[in-house]
């Protein structure tokens, strides 16, 4: 299953249902106002570092790039993709789940 | 770009996209990138269905600053471009005052402000659009 979530972590619960619904071998891919998870030394980077190594991390660039977020402030765990990758992301889950 | 080597061709697939939000929220614009994307990938659009705020990306009305992007053209053009199935979601828009030419003369309203390439209709669309498509994905939650 791929979950897609595009709220920001301080503004909006749905980041902490989110990571209570994701189980181990799923995906998760941030976008828009979600982009700001990844900020450093904030509580919701800490909690995707949490996550189980078998969950999948990505993120948009382009949401990234527009919301000034660095792309060398990124986890290595987390991949940063276009939107043609998301496209191929959905299609391999056979759920995508929009948060 | 090792990750790029981990995605497996899958086949062509047809997708089924709804919007929630409306044009001045950034989604209206992922859910435009991602419908350009899924198209350039070789895949199909099996519908695209438009309610809640989304039904404002009908209306025919609304004018941007020149130096703004007009979000509602570019998806008007997108879908008149590529044939595409856009379904507004006819409660929704009624009642945000989105109407067609035959809404405007039953409802006996002034005015209409929407028409081809939308197509007011109802929910019962996006129900059959989970049925026939292989993916489904939602955008402006």
């Amino acid at each position: 299953m791929l979950h897609i979530l595009r709220h920001s972590p301080h503004a909006d619960s749905r980041f902490a249902s989110c990571l209570r619904a994701i189980n181990a071998d799923q995906s998760l891919l941030l976008i828009e106002d979600a982009v700001y998870t990844l900020l450093p030394g904030t509580s919701g980077r800490n909690a995707l570092e949490y996550l189980p190594a078998s969950v999948s991390l990505y993120t948009l660039e382009s949401d990234l790039l527009g919301r000034g977020v660095a792309l060398d402030d990124i986890s290595s765990r987390i991949e940063v993709i276009d939107y043609q990758m998301m496209v191929a992301l959905c299609t391999e889950h056979a759920k995508v789940v929009s948060w | 770009m090792a990750g790029l080597l981990c995605f497996h061709w899958v086949g062509f697939m047809k997708f089924a996209i709804a919007l929630l939000a409306g044009p001045q929220d950034p989604a209206a614009r992922s859910a435009l990138e991602f419908a350009r994307a899924v198209l350039s990938s070789g895949h199909q659009i099996s519908h695209l269905f438009f309610y809640r705020e989304a039904v404002h990306l009908a209306s025919l009305l609304g004018v941007q600053p020149q130096d703004e992007q007009d979000i509602t053209a570019e998806w008007r053009q997108f879908i008149t471009e590529h044939r595409l199935d856009a379904v507004v979601c006819i409660a929704a828009a009624l009642r945000r005052g989105v109407l067609d030419k035959a809404e405007a003369q039953r409802w006996e309203r002034p005015a209409a402000n929407t028409a081809a390439p939308w197509e007011l209709s109802g929910l019962g669309q996006w129900v059959d659009a989970l049925q026939s498509a292989d993916r489904a994905v939602t955008f402006g939650t």
